[in-house]
């Protein structure tokens, strides 16, 4: 195991680069997954709209029960009820919501008369809907009541409204769990990670390949009585060894990061995830030290192609940001599907056959990405060792 | 028999760089493969090793047929490339390590065989040194050591010495010859023929892929017919004086350059000794006397119409 042992001799020989790639990796990644932590709410506030209240009518104790209830979902705000102050009151968005209760509306409503409230809203605004329904929604009951009960109280009948009113249905988010917020940073993590194992990968396979593909040493070890098969063997294990470290160091990275969080079938499949893609990232590897004659062919090839597919791929960029000329393109390259499965991933909840075959299905386009390139390699490989002999 | 190399053909389309090459060396001998630049001594080496696939002829090493998985023939080479192959990567100790356990397994052995090896080359002190910290001539020694640090019968060395300086050329050549007394049997490769003729019992002198001579240095010396050549520093020599000079014996030719005069003779004895008593009868003053024997690039000459080095 000679030719196994030299290459982590000369791998070592790589550490200050290698190591320089992860801590930057480390630093973008804690920050990438703030940033995309802090955009994800896992908790339901309800927006309380800003309302002016002005009765023109008589006070009525139907007209107190509305103006209780809104104040439940509304915050009131005073304003003289002059036409140029509430104009300016819309406009510097002091009120989102005028409402005027036109006289003899209380009597014309215990009546059965249609009945029509005057309102002045800012244009477009969300919160004036949501005003307009907790309006209808009250006297909507109210007229229930005042149809089927002609001699009801104005008492009775906003006590009987507020009743029904309390009445709400608990909503539980289910569908991201309970660590959405970690969930959402583990992505960030592992759709970030191509980056990396890109950088790291081709960095160590083909400085190997490099050395090891140099004519004068492959032809020095031809000539001993080590074959040329165990001196491949042992440069594919090396490789193997370096690639599948490198990730799993990566791993280890994220499980120090998210801790408990890490502990749940969603992370395992990240894992395998971005094992796949080591995989893949390997065999391109392969490709690019049979191709590549030098160490400056070799760090320029390294960057095009981590830089390309990351950003092609939306691994920089979310894939909902990209064009869709762009993501034909991206279809090509394994780390669009990576960036599928992961995603795919982050949304799963239930593990049943159904919702994982998608992801496995990426897993399964990856591989083939790979089997694709070690073809290639193999072929080019054959050609070159003819040449040479 | 050590190596034998039976009718050789080796075509790169329609070059033919080896032209049924034949040749043998036996145990114990420095052998040495003498030509001119492009004359297929490196592609005879590299049919040798197996490096290279060859279109006719039978190669043989230790008596048994040479083949790209003939590991038990290749447990006993040494080679040492004309490039330098070594790693960039790894000391000076840890490349010599590298390719002694290529053959050795056992640590301990290697541990010693790389020592003697540094110690053979005189890398002693420059074990930890990176080979790219290393002059052209040290990294020679280094590219030696790694290839006789496992102590093979056979040492195959192709042109080890180009762009060495002479004193590292010469370090070299005294290794070579130490490790010949050590009981390896040496192939050599140059087309230095001072190296050549200072190092290797026996010599094949090719052209053009074939051998066009081969023996020792004396034999092929005796294949030739000039004997010898003589230059003096004369000042004034007259035309007449040149005439006479030619009809001296064994003389072959005579040429009067820039005030020095050379002689090629024919083999005989007593040459000095007739030109000196000419000059003598003659009242013609000279300086300084040169006599040189026939050297292999004379040989090459004669046999070929061209100096080794064209």
């Amino acid at each position: 195991m000679i030719i196994f042992k030299t290459y982590f001799k000369i791998i070592k020989k790589l550490s200050l680069p290698l190591s320089i790639y992860i801590v930057v990796f480390l630093a973008l990644s804690i920050v990438f997954s703030y940033i995309g932590n802090s955009n994800n709410a896992d908790t339901f506030t309800q927006s309380k709209t800003r309302v002016a209240f002005i009765n023109e009518g008589e006070p009525s104790a139907l007209i107190q029960g509305l103006k209780d209830y809104l104040g439940g979902h509304s915050t009131y705000v005073d304003i003289e009820n002059r036409t140029d102050k509430l104009q300016d009151a819309l406009f510097f968005r002091d009120a989102e919501y005028i409402l005027r209760i036109p006289e003899g509306f209380t009597k014309n409503f215990m009546t059965g008369k249609t009945v029509t409230v005057d309102k002045t809203v800012v244009s477009g605004s969300v919160s004036s809907i949501y005003t307009d329904i907790l309006i209808n929604k009250y006297f909507n009951t109210a007229r229930l009541y005042v149809n089927n009960s002609k001699e009801i109280s104005q008492e009775e009948l906003v006590g009987q409204i507020k009743k029904d009113l309390e009445l709400e249905t608990e909503v539980i988010l289910k569908s991201a769990g309970k660590n959405t917020a970690h969930t959402s940073a583990i992505v960030y993590f592992y759709n970030y990670m191509p980056y990396i194992l890109i950088n790291i990968i081709i960095l160590g396979v083909s400085s190997i390949m490099l050395v090891f593909n140099d004519i004068r040493l492959r032809r020095r070890n031809l000539c001993s009585p080590v074959s040329n098969i165990s001196v491949n063997s042992q440069i594919l294990l090396g490789n193997i060894v370096f690639s599948v470290s490198c990730w799993a160091m990566l791993v280890i990275l994220s499980l120090l990061l998210y801790r408990q969080d890490m502990f749940n079938l969603n992370s395992v499949y990240f894992c395998i995830n971005s094992l796949v893609l080591t995989i893949t990232i390997l065999s391109m590897s392969f490709l690019i030290g049979v191709l590549i004659k030098s160490r400056n062919a070799q760090s320029g090839i390294s960057n095009v192609v981590s830089l390309g597919m990351c950003f092609l791929t939306g691994v920089f960029v979310p894939q909902e940001m990209l064009s869709e000329n762009v993501l034909a393109i991206a279809k090509f390259l394994p780390t669009y599907w990576y960036i599928r499965a992961n995603k795919a991933i982050g949304a799963l909840t239930n593990f049943n056959m159904e919702n994982i075959g998608p992801v496995v299905s990426y897993m399964l386009i990856e591989l083939g990405f790979a089997v694709a390139l070690i073809s290639v390699t193999l072929v080019l490989s054959k050609r070159k060792q003819l040449k040479g002999t | 028999m050590i190596v034998g190399v039976k009718n050789l053909v080796k075509r790169y389309g329609d070059l033919v760089a080896l032209d049924h090459l034949s040749f043998n060396v036996k145990e114990g001998e420095i052998f040495g493969l003498l030509g001119p630049n492009g004359s297929g001594k490196t592609t005879a080496i590299n049919c040798i090793l197996s490096l290279l696939n060859y279109d006719k002829g039978e190669i043989e090493l230790f008596d048994k047929p040479m083949a790209p998985d003939a590991y038990d023939i290749k447990r006993d080479i040494g080679v040492i490339m004309q490039d330098v192959a070594v790693f960039d990567e790894l000391t000076v100790y840890e490349n010599i390590d590298y390719f002694c356990s290529l053959y050795v397994r056992d640590r301990e052995k290697r541990r010693g065989l790389v020592e003697e090896a540094l110690d053979f080359v005189g890398l002693k002190d420059f074990r930890k040194f990176y080979p790219k910290k290393l002059s052209g001539g040290l990294l020679r020694r280094l590219n030696i050591a790694c290839g006789i640090a496992h102590k093979p019968r056979l040492i195959i060395l192709d042109e080890p010495t180009v762009a060495v300086d002479p004193q590292s050329r010469n370090n070299i050549l005294d290794g070579i010859k130490r490790l010949n007394e050590d009981g390896a049997t040496i192939i050599y490769t140059s087309h230095y023929m001072e190296e050549v003729e200072q190092l290797c019992s026996r010599i094949v002198i090719m052209d053009k892929g074939r051998v066009i001579a081969s023996g020792s240095k004396e034999e092929l010396k005796g294949m030739i017919k000039l004997g010898e050549k003589i230059s003096v520093e004369i000042f004034g020599l007259s035309s007449v004086h040149i005439n006479q000079i030619k009809n001296l014996p064994n003389v072959s030719s005579v040429e009067y350059i820039d005030k020095t005069l050379s002689i090629k003779y024919n083999k005989g004895k007593n040459n000095l000794t007739t030109l000196l008593d000419f000059f003598r009868e003659h009242d013609i003053s000279f300086g300084r006397i040169y006599s040189e024997l026939p050297t292999l690039n004379d040989v090459f000459l004669e046999i070929t119409g061209k100096e080794l080095r064209d």
